[in-house]
């Protein structure tokens, strides 16, 4: 039903009643109607009853006015007669009256009255006639005037009663009329309400099987609604449990997070001091640089003065080396000169030998000039050995030299190099003062923000407190909760639909 | 013992072994030692008229391998042997820093190329001992003796005269 029409149970509950008080209203309205019309028409009936009885008393009062006229005719003593004279002009009145009476209700039906009319126009006549016969029995003509009524009198009363009965029988038939008219409206109203009230008990039935099966839906809604409140409940139940240590585990993680907090304070305060100092180590190393540029401009300096050093120490060494080779060349000279005089002495000693025994003293000189040969020669070698010593000393000399000034070089180069270095180191080290500088700064921050921190945590914890308690207050409510749903079962069940 | 007493000593020493050499000085020889490198030759004094140093010397053609060349020699030409290839020794080769010992004999005269002069020295004729059987290579006629030393002594008479060293003139 929900998903067909989308109307609230209010509206349909509206709608229901509505229907039947509507029906109630409209078989109350037919009712009414009903009524009316029979109302109507029996008051239609009443009215030509009314008009008959008036018509016939009418008749009656004309009859009554024909026996007086007769009393007055056939009375002798004049009392009486004139005691009914009286009584027949009265009565005339009195019928005026109700003929003026019975014209006005006659209005509504034009045929009825254009035939009393007729009769009003005869009874005018019969009226005059009367009057005459009154005059003629003043007059004491009494037989005149019997005469008359028997003669005109007579065939106009008859004449107007005859048409007065045809009025009266028009009404008998229009009572009739009505009578039936009335008869069928009754049946026709009963009929109406009978079937109006059918269809308001039928209504109510329908409504009321609708209604319990509407009733039935939502108790049955109601309580898997329940179930599910109470499911729901313990649900709560848990995670409220749950949320409960949780918190309790923030209360403890917020403790330590203020001596953590506590702690990177000091480590931040710390770093704020380390910074410091690394700020002057940084100065310190930025002259030490400055100072290691000039040490390496100096150091420079000192190779290019090594370098000419070395140079002279090798134009020195190969002029040594000439020198030497000079020296050489002489030596070389004296040694040939004492391989002559060797030669020179063994000459001499052969020919001391072929002088005998003459030759023996110039062979003993021989044997010195030989002595003295052979130790110049000596001397030579090892004047010889000592220029190849010397020889092999500059060459390695010049060798060092040349490793000397290579290594001048390369100490240049690397001199150079460092001299880079330091500059690099320099930068880096300027560079590095800055970012410590900037450390420092945002070490500063973080301290002061660890400062905000701390009453942020106090906050926290203060905040975490209540959520406990409000933890608590939720599993008590949660616990209401489920007895409401509990309650709320036994309620379903008892009035069950 | 210190360095003065020493070379007194060594000096006492050296005296005393010339003593003795001079007291036999009648019956030695008088020889010229010179190397043949490896080995020590000597001829006596009596056929050596000079040493000299090798100086500008002219190879000859058509000679046999054991003739060096020509040299001049003040004047005089004076034809070189090279003994080494006459001995069949290992030859190494002919420079200035050579020595040539001029040997004569009566008309004869000729150079030898030694690697060195020695010297002179004294030799004692009963000291020597005669050239071993094994001695190849070197003819033993050319050989006098062997001296204790070990100095191979030349038979420079038997050297001098041979025929075999005389170039045919024809």
């Amino acid at each position: 039903m929900k998903s067909t029409f989308n109307i609230s149970t209010k509206a349909k509950l509206f709608l229901g009643f509505g229907l039947i008080i509507v029906a109630i209203i409209l078989l109350s309205i037919l009712s009414f109607v009903s009524f009316n019309n029979i109302n109507n028409a029996q008051t239609g009936m009443f009215k030509s009853m009314q008009m008959e009885r008036n018509l016939t008393e009418f008749k009656a009062d004309e009859n009554r006015q024909m026996l007086t006229m007769l009393q007055i005719t056939i009375s002798k003593d004049p009392t009486r007669t004139n005691e009914l004279k009286k009584q027949l002009v009265d009565k005339a009145a009195l019928i005026a009256i109700s003929l003026s009476l019975i014209e006005n209700e006659l209005q509504s039906y034009p045929v009825q009255l254009q035939k009393f009319n007729e009769i009003k126009v005869q009874l005018k006549r019969y009226i005059e006639n009367r009057e005459k016969r009154l005059t003629l029995n003043d007059a004491g003509k009494i037989e005149e005037s019997i005469n008359m009524a028997r003669e005109i009198e007579g065939p106009l009363y008859e004449k107007i009663r005859m048409m007065i009965l045809e009025i009266e029988k028009d009404f008998s038939d229009i009572i009739d009329a009505e009578k039936a008219k009335t008869e069928s409206l009754t049946q026709s109203a009963d009929i109406t309400i009978i079937i109006g009230s059918m269809g308001i008990i039928l209504l109510s039935i329908i409504l009321i099987f609708w209604m319990i099966r509407m009733l039935r839906k939502i108790s049955v809604e109601i309580k898997n609604g329940v179930n599910i409140l109470g499911t729901s409940a313990s649900e709560i139940l848990t995670t409220v449990t749950e949320v409960s240590t949780g918190a309790t585990e923030t209360a403890t993680a917020i403790s330590e997070t203020t001596t953590t907090i506590e702690e990177i304070r000091q480590t931040a305060l710390m770093a704020s001091q380390k910074a410091q100092s690394v700020l002057e180590n940084a100065q310190k190393a930025s002259d030490a640089a400055e100072n290691g540029k000039e040490s390496v401009q100096q150091t420079i300096e000192g190779m290019n003065r090594i370098n000419q050093q070395m140079n002279l120490i090798a134009d020195s060494i190969v002029k040594l080396s000439e020198k030497n080779r000079s020296i050489g060349e002489i030596t070389s000279t004296v040694n040939d000169i004492a391989d002559q005089s060797n030669l020179l002495a063994v000459n001499a000693a052969i020919e001391a030998a072929k002088a005998g025994e003459q030759g023996r003293g110039f062979a003993v000189v021989a044997q010195e000039i030989r002595n003295l040969a052979d130790q110049s020669k000596q001397a030579t070698a090892q004047v010889r050995e000592i220029l190849n010593d010397i020889q092999k000393a500059v060459n390695l000399a010049v060798m060092s030299t040349e490793q000397g000034s290579k290594a001048v070089e390369n100490g240049s180069i690397l001199a150079r190099k460092s001299g880079e270095m330091i500059e690099i180191l320099s930068d880096t080290v300027t560079e590095a003062a800055q970012s410590v500088i900037q450390i420092s700064t945002s070490s500063q921050q973080q301290m002061a923000g660890m400062d905000q921190i701390v009453p942020a945590m106090e906050n926290i914890k203060q905040a975490s407190e209540q959520n406990v308690i409000g933890t608590k207050q939720t599993q008590t409510a949660a616990h209401n909760l489920s007895e409401l749903g509990q309650n709320l079962k036994i309620i379903i069940e008892k009035f069950n639909v | 013992m210190n360095l003065d007493q020493k070379i007194l000593r060594a000096r006492a020493k050296e005296i005393s072994r010339h003593k003795i050499k001079q007291d036999d000085m009648a019956e030695s020889l008088s020889v010229v030692e010179f190397l043949l490198i490896p080995e020590r030759y000597g001829i006596e004094s009596k056929y050596v008229s000079e040493v000299l140093s090798l100086r500008e010397m002219t190879p000859i053609p058509g000679t046999p391998a054991f003739v060096a060349g020509v040299m001049n020699v003040r004047g005089k030409i004076v034809s070189i042997l090279n003994l080494k290839l006459l001995f069949n020794l290992k030859e190494r080769g002919i420079t200035e820093l050579n020595k040539i010992i001029l040997v004569r004999m009566d008309r004869m005269e000729f150079g030898i190329v030694t690697d060195a002069i020695a010297g002179t020295l004294k030799v004692y004729p009963n000291t020597l001992s005669a050239p071993p059987a094994n001695l190849h290579g070197i003819n033993a006629e050319y050989i006098q003796g062997i001296t204790p030393d070990g100095i191979i002594l030349l038979n420079g008479e038997n050297l001098l005269t041979n025929k075999t060293i005389i170039v045919n003139q024809k």
